[in-house]
């Protein structure tokens, strides 16, 4: 009886810590994290002064990420009305160059990997992307393929964009929330 | 009653302790299959490995970026110190040095690269090294962890060239003499 009792007790106080610890990663991003529009980013990233959720949130959904002054890593998990990305709707991504020497948005699956998938559209970037005559770009993110500045969705499920900026001017990374960023938005749904 | 409450709290520190330590052991466990991994493809410690293209198959590591070509090196800085070079580029480059937590200690991009190539010396903090003329010295908290390199890719007519340049970065043991 005694041996149940430890057993049990053990086997519970482990559970509910694996348990605490896996939900306070998967919102590491949510509490910590600076927001602009439907984008969030860790200004703590790669930093040693990180604290110990910080680092264990980064380890799981950005392991060998750079610090902020070499990359500025922004993810969006939601469109710019604040609804989940999904794969089966439709996104028109409208913006300018974010203010960095080279930039790049990525389509990435919840496990935090690239889709499953072979349409060979697994991002947009400063030097592939088509803009307008004033320099706007317009950037498809979908599950079919579009006629230009595609990301595919296809296999991604529920998923998030991740916009990399590379050495971001200081103005940038000194005030996150203020940079000029693209917005998110949705087209429809099936 | 006492002896449930006994009971509560006895699930409560130990709900606590796992708790802190999963989060406090999960970055270097992460890290340290990491290093694992690289070491067995490249066939060694302090050996340069070139992984494919990345594409919707690539999972040795989280979020990685299609548009950049990796060359990554797993360090042991047990027996001595490693040199790693970065040579300029004509668009974006870096070497960056992660220790076994996860921290990203060191980095630099092509932009800092005086003259054609940039040498940086790596070494623990018990080990006392002269740095070769013109090399930075840095000094990593732990023995073991990963430098990796990153080079744009521009475009999809890019990719030879920045293959070619990720080949060109070094990574090896460093006996001073």
């Amino acid at each position: 009886m005694r041996v149940l009792n430890i057993t049990v007790t053990f086997g519970l106080g482990i559970a509910i810590g694996a348990w605490s610890a896996s939900l306070m990663l998967k919102h590491q991003l949510d509490l910590s994290s600076v927001r602009n529009g439907p984008w969030r980013t860790l200004l703590t990233t790669g930093a040693a002064d990180a604290g110990m959720y910080q680092r264990a949130g980064i380890a799981v959904g950005g392991l060998l990420a750079l610090s902020k002054q070499e990359t500025l890593y922004y993810t969006a998990f939601e469109d710019n009305s604040g609804n989940q990305l999904q794969e089966n709707c439709t996104y028109r991504i409208l913006g300018k160059d974010p203010d960095a020497r080279w930039w790049s948005l990525t389509a990435y699956a919840d496990d935090h990997y690239l889709p499953q998938n072979d349409d060979n559209a697994l991002s947009i970037a400063k030097t592939t992307v088509e803009r307008d005559d004033d320099g706007h770009f317009e950037i498809m993110v979908s599950a079919k393929p579009q006629p230009k500045n595609w990301i595919s969705s296809r296999a991604a499920g529920e998923y998030s964009l991740t916009l990399r900026l590379y050495n971001p001017s200081s103005r940038v990374y000194e005030a996150p929330a203020a940079a000029n960023l693209p917005n998110i938005l949705r087209e429809n749904c099936q | 009653m006492k002896r449930a409450v006994r009971w509560i709290l006895s699930i409560a520190v130990i709900a606590g302790v796992t708790h802190l330590v999963a989060i406090f052991i999960l970055p270097r466990a992460l890290m340290t299959l990491i290093v694992f991994k690289i070491s067995s493809e490249a066939n060694g410690v302090n050996q340069l490995y070139l992984p494919d293209r990345i594409t919707s198959n690539s999972r040795k590591i989280v979020r990685p970026a299609p548009d950049l070509a990796y060359a990554i090196c797993a360090y042991d800085l047990s027996d001595g110190p490693v040199l790693a070079t970065l040579n300029t580029s004509e668009t974006y480059s870096s070497l960056s040095v992660f220790a076994n937590n996860t921290d990203n200690v060191f980095a630099i991009n092509d932009r800092a690269v005086t003259g054609d190539v940039a040498t940086v010396l790596l070494s623990n903090e018990d080990t006392d090294v002269t740095p070769p003329a013109g090399a930075i010295a840095v000094k990593v908290p732990s023995d073991r962890g990963l430098i990796l390199w990153r080079r744009v890719i521009t475009s999809n007519a890019d990719w030879p060239k920045a293959d070619a340049a990720r080949r060109e970065v070094i990574c090896v043991p460093y006996h001073s003499t």
